[in-house]
């Protein structure tokens, strides 16, 4: 069973509160994928905020076939994609620093090497891995999620760490040799 | 015969431990030998050891409030038993109508009868569509959510955005709508739209025909 099911069914009646419930439990790793596919601490935010009303809006519509989780999160996925494109951050250099501690953080991290060598990837791939290894997601929910079969899941995942080690190694490389 | 390599699926699996301990012994034996998936087996692990080690970030409290007050009115959606409802509306006159016309047959001792269950049955039916007026949300909710239409069926998943999708399709005549959750649902038939994207690379937009 659904450990969201109680509180889907009521804010599919309209209860907000249950609905700010449901997203409490779901909005660190909500807002962890789409930072970490959109590799933006506002475009992230953007995203989520996107998804949240997407999510409220087609709530009645949600069957359960899924669990409410992977529905959400599918949603996330979705909005990223549809951000990424238009959205470019400028250089970090030119923003204040974030009031908020939890910004800072994530200021940081998505300036990070990592973030970097995600970024470089493929977006397929990036999806992939952040589900897997950063969420740790289920290659079942993660093909649910993208509409592919678990095996080209899996086939994104080997191919996005692959090459993002590859990547890493390669920043490595790179600094040790301009040292 | 040179030896196969396993596949990646197999690799990621071994990896994972997710592989049966025979065909993990075959995969093991052949690592000792093969360079190249030795090579791909570090990578994965290095992959997974950096993507591990990557915490999870928190919205500040100012943008999550705020994300919550710009949440937008819900229209209320019209389910199932809305109509189950409006039917029994309608239907409650009709009902009455037979339930007097059932009472005077009976009553009428040259056509004989007696049995009262079917009038009762169709003044139980007024009696309830009335009740179902009433009882508002309440009444909705019972067995409303399973009865919501779906998206459609998926056809396949393309590159996006979603819109540009939308566009494609509506430039072969087929027309289409981005969905809340930022898939596309077109009308029209599965064959139809599936030739209309052939040309379009696989991506995370879901399509969907209804």
């Amino acid at each position: 069973m659904d450990p969201d099911e109680e509180l889907v069914r009521r804010a599919q009646k309209g209860d907000r509160f249950a609905f700010e419930r449901l997203v409490a439990e779901h909005e660190q790793r909500m807002y962890t994928l789409a930072a970490r596919v959109l590799g933006s601490r506002e475009d992230a935010a953007d995203a989520v905020q996107e998804a949240l009303v997407r999510a409220w809006l087609a709530l009645p519509r949600f069957r359960g076939d899924a669990r409410f989780s992977t529905w959400l999160y599918r949603i996330v996925v979705n909005t990223s994609h549809d951000l990424r494109p238009k959205r470019r951050e400028p250089p970090t250099d030119e923003l204040p620093e974030p009031a908020d501690p939890r910004d800072r953080f994530a200021e940081q991290e998505l300036s990070g090497e990592l973030q970097r060598a995600l970024d470089a990837l493929d977006e397929t791939y990036r999806v992939a891995v952040v589900l897997y290894d950063v969420l740790g997601c289920s290659y079942a929910e993660i093909a649910e999620m993208t509409g592919v079969a678990e095996g080209t899941v899996k086939s994104r995942i080997f191919r996005g760490r692959s090459e993002l080690a590859q990547r890493l190694g390669t920043a490595v490389h790179e600094t040790e040799s301009n040292q | 015969m040179a030896e196969q390599h396993p596949s990646e699926v197999t690799l990621l699996s071994y990896i994972e431990d997710e592989l049966i301990p025979g065909t993990r012994q075959d995969v093991a034996e052949h690592l000792v030998t093969c360079r190249e998936c030795a090579d791909h087996v570090r990578r994965l692990e290095a992959g997974r050891t950096a993507l591990r080690s990557a915490p999870p970030l928190e919205l500040s409290d100012e943008r999550r409030a705020r994300i919550f007050v710009e949440l937008p009115d819900r229209e209320p959606r019209r389910s199932l038993s809305d109509y189950v409802r409006r039917g029994l509306l309608i239907a409650a006159p009709v009902a009455v109508a037979a339930a007097l016309a059932a009472v005077v047959f009976t009553t009428d001792p040259q056509l004989g009868g007696g049995d009262d269950d079917d009038a009762g049955e169709a003044a139980d039916a007024g009696g309830d569509a009335a009740q179902a007026e009433e009882g508002g949300v309440e009444m909705l909710s019972t067995g409303a959510d399973d009865a919501t239409l779906p998206q459609g069926t998926l056809v396949r998943n393309v590159a996006g955005p979603a819109s540009a999708v939308v566009n494609a399709l509506a430039a072969e005549g087929i027309d289409a709508e981005v969905n809340e959750d930022g898939s596309v649902t077109a009308q029209g038939r599965a064959a139809d739209v599936r030739t209309a994207l052939e040309g379009r690379p696989s991506g995370i937009v879901a399509v969907y025909v209804r």
